[in-house]
C-alpha cells in the first residue's frame, strides 16, 4: 500500500475545497489536495457537450434522486467541480437569507456585514463581471419580456475573466477553480493527487487518523492509499461529503437534510433569430419572484433543444431546422424538501432520495406560467410544453391551469444546485458542523462545501459557498495561526 | 483485488442488452427522422447505441443494473405482446407500438425508461450530428 502524509488533506478540488487549499498553503500549512475526477483545461470539452458530461460530469450526467419524482442532478468529477461545469453566474447571497439562517441555525458572527470583505476579495480575486461585449440575443429576449410585464431583470455577473489583446481583440476565460485557485494552491505548496477516492477515514476517538483510497493512474491501473494528516478539510459536494463521512461512521446529522433548486426546462420559438452560440449561456435573470422562483434562459444547442422539444416528434426534425430561432428558457424553485444520502452496501454510489414536495410542485406550475407570459412578452410565437404529451401553446393562458395544478409526474425535473446535507450552526439537533465549519463530534475535521449551506439560497450558490469558506477558513487560520 | 458482483452482473448481461438498445435507438431515430433519412446516417444509431450503453454502463451502478434488466424485459415484454417474436425483431411499427405503450403506463418506471432512451438518444443523436457540422462552437468574442 502506498502512503503519503499532509499536515492538512483537502479532499475535493471544487469551490470549497480550491478556496480552503489556497488560503491554508498560503498561510503556511503543508497541504495535500486529493480529487477523484482528471485534471482538464477549461476548453478540453464544448461547454454542455456530450464530450463535456462525459469528461466532467460523474457518471456522465447520468444521476438521479429516488422518490415520487425522480429529480437528475448534476455533479462535477474533475478538478475544479462543480466550478467546470456550470454556467460561472456569480450572486452575493440574499441579505435576508444569511441572517434567517444565522438566528435559525445559531450561526455565529455572521450575516451580510460579516460577509462583506469575503464578497468583495472573491469578486475581485475570480474577476466577476459582467459580460463585456454585450448581452446574447437570448438574454436580451428575457429582458424585453420582463420589462413589458413590469418585472425586475438582472444581467448575472459571471466568474470571467476580460482581456484585450494587441491587435484590440477580446479573450476570455471563464474562471474555474482549475484555472484560479487550484493553481494558486499549487504557487503556495499545495500538492495536487488527481485520480484519487478516499473511500473512508480512521478515528480514534474525536479525531482523524488517515484516509484510506484508490488511486487510479491514466492507464486504469489502481493502488490502495493510505494517507496520514493532522487535520482533515472534507469538500466533496452536498453527496460526496455524507456519504463518505457516514461510510467512515460519523453519521450525527450528515445527510439528513439534502436540498436543492428543482427546475423545469421549456423551450420556445421566436420570429427572429435568439439562438447565438457565440454567446455562450444567457446570463440575465428574472429578479421579480426571488428567492422562491427563479426563471431565465438556457444552455440552447440543438442537441439540448432536441431534448426538451422532444414531445413533438415527428415535426421536431423540421422546426429544428430552425434553430436559430429556438431558445431554452427554465424556472428553478428554492425547494423546500429534505432528502437524505445513504451510503449501500456493495454499492459504490450512494442512495440519494429526496421528495418534491407538493407545495415545490406547486410553485413550478406558477413559474411555468409565469415563463409561458415572459417568453410571449417577450415575442415568442410558440411554446413547447415540458410534458410528454403536452400541446403547443401560443398564448399564456393556455398554462394558466398550471398555477392550480401541474401533472407533475410528466415533467422532467433536474438541478445542479445541491446543498445542505451538513448544515453549519450551533444548534446540534440539525447542524452537523459548528459556526464554522468544524464536524461537532470531531476534534480535526472540517467541512467546506454547500453542504454547509442551512437551506436552500435561492440564487446561484457559488458565490454563497466560496464567500462562507472563505470566512470559515480565515477563521481556522486565526485560530492556528503560530 | 476483491470480486465486485455488479460488475461482474452487468458484464454477464451486457451481450444481451446491446442489441435491444440498438432497436430501441432505430426506432426513436426512425420515428424521428423518418427511416430513409436515417438509413443515409446508418452510422450514427450505431454510435448512439454505444454512448447510450456507455450512460447505462456509468449510471450509479444500481441503476445501471436496474436499466440493464428493465430493458431486457421490454425486450421479452415486445416477445409476449406478439407471440414469441423479441421486441429487438419487431417490425418498425410494431416496435413504435410497444414503446407507446410504455410511455402511456401508469407506472412510473416503464414511463422512465422510454423517457431515457428517447431523450438520451435524441441528445447523443444531435450531438454526433453537431460534432459533424460544427454549427455551435465555443464561445468566441
Amino acid at each position: 500500500m502506498a502512503r503519503l502524509d499532509c499536515d492538512v488533506l483537502v479532499i475535493g478540488t471544487g469551490p470549497g475545497g480550491a478556496m480552503s487549499a489556497a488560503l491554508l498553503a498560503e498561510a503556511g500549512h503543508d497541504v495535500l489536495m486529493v480529487e477523484e475526477g482528471k485534471r482538464l483545461t477549461v476548453d478540453s470539452a464544448k461547454s454542455y457537450s456530450l464530450d463535456e458530461m462525459n469528461q466532467k460530469y460523474r457518471n456522465g450526467g447520468a444521476t438521479s434522486t429516488l422518490g415520487k419524482l425522480n429529480v437528475t442532478y448534476l455533479e462535477g468529477r474533475c478538478v475544479g467541480g462543480g466550478s467546470e461545469i456550470n454556467a460561472a453566474l456569480y450572486h452575493r447571497p440574499l441579505g435576508e437569507t444569511l441572517d434567517a439562517w444565522r438566528r435559525e441555525f445559531q450561526i455565529r458572527d455572521f450575516g451580510v456585514q460579516a460577509l462583506m470583505d469575503q464578497f468583495e476579495a472573491i469578486e475581485e480575486e475570480l474577476h466577476v463581471s459582467h459580460r463585456v461585449e454585450g448581452e446574447s440575443p437570448a438574454s436580451l429576449a428575457v429582458k424585453r419580456g420582463a420589462e413589458k410585464l413590469g418585472w425586475k431583470s438582472r444581467e448575472i455577473r459571471r466568474f470571467w475573466k476580460y482581456e484585450r489583446q494587441p491587435d484590440g481583440s477580446l479573450r476570455s476565460r471563464r474562471q474555474s477553480m482549475s484555472e484560479t485557485l487550484v493553481p494558486r494552491a499549487e504557487a503556495a505548496g499545495a500538492r495536487l493527487e488527481t485520480g484519487v477516492r478516499v473511500h473512508r477515514i480512521v478515528f480514534e476517538g474525536r479525531r482523524a487518523f488517515f484516509a484510506e483510497a484508490e488511486r487510479t493512474d491514466a492507464g486504469g491501473r489502481t493502488e490502495r492509499l493510505r494517507i496520514g494528516f493532522n487535520r482533515l478539510f472534507v469538500c466533496c459536494g452536498a453527496v460526496q461529503t455524507p456519504l463518505m463521512l457516514r461510510r467512515s461512521g460519523i453519521t450525527t446529522q450528515l445527510g439528513e437534510s439534502l436540498q436543492m433548486h428543482p427546475m423545469v426546462r421549456i423551450a420556445a420559438r421566436f420570429p427572429e433569430p435568439v439562438n447565438d452560440p457565440r454567446f455562450g449561456v444567457p446570463v440575465r435573470q428574472v429578479e421579480e419572484f426571488k428567492p422562491a422562483l427563479t426563471l431565465g434562459c438556457s444552455h440552447s444547442s440543438i442537441p439540448h433543444l432536441s431534448m426538451w422539444m422532444n414531445q413533438l416528434v415527428p415535426e421536431k426534425v423540421r422546426k429544428l431546422e430552425d434553430w436559430s430561432r429556438l431558445a431554452v428558457f427554465y424556472v428553478a424553485v428554492a425547494g423546500k424538501g429534505l432528502g437524505k444520502v445513504r451510503p449501500l452496501p456493495w454499492f459504490k454510489h450512494p442512495l440519494v432520495t429526496h421528495p418534491v414536495l407538493p407545495q415545490d410542485v406547486k410553485l413550478l406550475g406558477e413559474g411555468l406560467y409565469r415563463l409561458a407570459e415572459l417568453v410571449f412578452a417577450a415575442g415568442a410565437t410558440e411554446v413547447y410544453s415540458p410534458l410528454e404529451d403536452g400541446p403547443t401553446i401560443t398564448h399564456p393562458r393556455e398554462w394558466a391551469g398550471f398555477r392550480e395544478s401541474v401533472p407533475a409526474e410528466g415533467l422532467s425535473i433536474s438541478t445542479i444546485h445541491l446543498f445542505s446535507t451538513a448544515r453549519m450552526g450551533e444548534d446540534r439537533s440539525r447542524c452537523a458542523v459548528d459556526s464554522w465549519g468544524k464536524v461537532h463530534e470531531l476534534d480535526n475535521v472540517w467541512i467546506q462545501d454547500g453542504s454547509l449551506l442551512p437551506s436552500s439560497p435561492g440564487v446561484n450558490p457559488q458565490g454563497t459557498i466560496l464567500s462562507i469558506v472563505r470566512r470559515n477558513v480565515q477563521h481556522f487560520i486565526d485560530q492556528h495561526a503560530g | 483485488m476483491p470480486v465486485d458482483p455488479v460488475k461482474l452482473a452487468r458484464r454477464a448481461l451486457k451481450p444481451a442488452v446491446v442489441p435491444v438498445v440498438e432497436s430501441l435507438v432505430d426506432t426513436v431515430l426512425c420515428t424521428e427522422l423518418g427511416r430513409e433519412e436515417l438509413g443515409a446516417d446508418v452510422r450514427f444509431v450505431t454510435e448512439t447505441r454505444d454512448m447510450l450503453v456507455y450512460k447505462l454502463e456509468h449510471m450509479p451502478e444500481f441503476f445501471g443494473l436496474g436499466m440493464f434488466g428493465v430493458t431486457l424485459a421490454f425486450d421479452a415484454y415486445g416477445a409476449a405482446r406478439s407471440g414469441g417474436t423479441p421486441f429487438r425483431r419487431l417490425p418498425l411499427a410494431e416496435r413504435r407500438a410497444r414503446l407507446d405503450e410504455w410511455k402511456a403506463s401508469p407506472v412510473g418506471l416503464f414511463r422512465s425508461f422510454t423517457q431515457f432512451y428517447e431523450k438520451m438518444g435524441s441528445f447523443v443523436y444531435y450531438s454526433h450530428i453537431e460534432e459533424a457540422d460544427q454549427p455551435h462552437g465555443a464561445e468566441v468574442h
